[in-house]
């Protein structure tokens, strides 16, 4: 499955509270109508974990938050 | 920045972590070694050992506290949905009663015996959501999992998603 690339690549998953995260939201979004920027100006509020393509158009992203985030979120 | 995310919104899903005692628990030698494994999952524990400056023992004892005690490290990984030839490559995400978590993932584990799991999430302190990368077939197939992980008491939703790319 490494050979034939059905297995991308193997992944170490992480608490996020240890590395000083306070939450995790999941989105799933409607990409097609999404601005360019959006995911550059998301940034500012927490890094994004992991991103998925689903069929249909549609978008997913899992973003871990700082604490203190909050109020920058309100400018995005 | 969720009224402006509205519009587009499908579903949306928050959780607080609530860990931060464990943190307290680690010493600066557990996070080298998440390092180490962050750079290389696959790292074995004579090379943790080497690169941490301590026994492979002692990585090993480490290691399966930060597994198996603190439940802070998972190991996982990232199909290619588009090299499963002959295969669909489907997210199955499952929202679960919080009191019955433990259960409801033994049950899954053995209604899923039969079928290809690439990848199992049951990273969620909350414990209500598991998540599985799994593959079948064909489409009707993929449903009947569906139905099949939706049925016992304790499981409140159970939603497909047909990945074309993650990253």
């Amino acid at each position: 499955m490494i050979s034939e690339k059905v297995i991308e690549r193997f992944i170490t998953q992480i608490n996020p509270s240890i590395l000083g995260y306070q939450t995790i939201c999941n989105f799933v979004i409607r990409n097609d109508m999404l601005e360019k920027d959006f995911l550059e100006r998301i940034s500012l509020v927490g890094d994004i974990h992991y991103q998925f393509y689903v069929m249909g158009g549609v978008e997913g992203f899992v973003m871990m938050v700082n604490e203190g985030s909050e109020e920058r979120s309100n400018y995005c | 920045m969720l009224k402006s995310l509205q519009p587009f919104i499908l579903g949306v899903t928050i959780q607080s972590c609530n860990d931060h005692k464990i943190a307290n628990r680690l010493t600066i030698t557990d996070y080298y070694i998440m390092k180490q494994l962050v750079g290389n999952p696959r790292m074995e524990i004579l090379e943790i050992g080497k690169n941490t400056s301590i026994s492979p023992r002692t990585a090993r004892r480490r290691l399966d506290k930060m597994i198996d005690r603190y439940h802070i490290l998972e190991f996982t990984t990232l199909p290619n949905p588009h090299a499963m030839k002959g295969q669909i490559v489907f997210f199955l995400s499952v929202k679960v009663e919080r009191t019955m978590y433990d259960e409801v993932l033994t049950k899954i584990f053995g209604q899923l015996h039969n079928h290809i799991i690439l990848s199992i999430m049951t990273y969620d302190q909350e414990k209500q959501t598991i998540g599985l990368n799994l593959a079948s077939e064909g489409v009707f197939k993929i449903e009947s999992i569906r139905s099949q992980i939706r049925s016992p008491i304790g499981v409140k939703e159970a939603n497909v998603f047909l990945p074309t790319k993650i990253q």
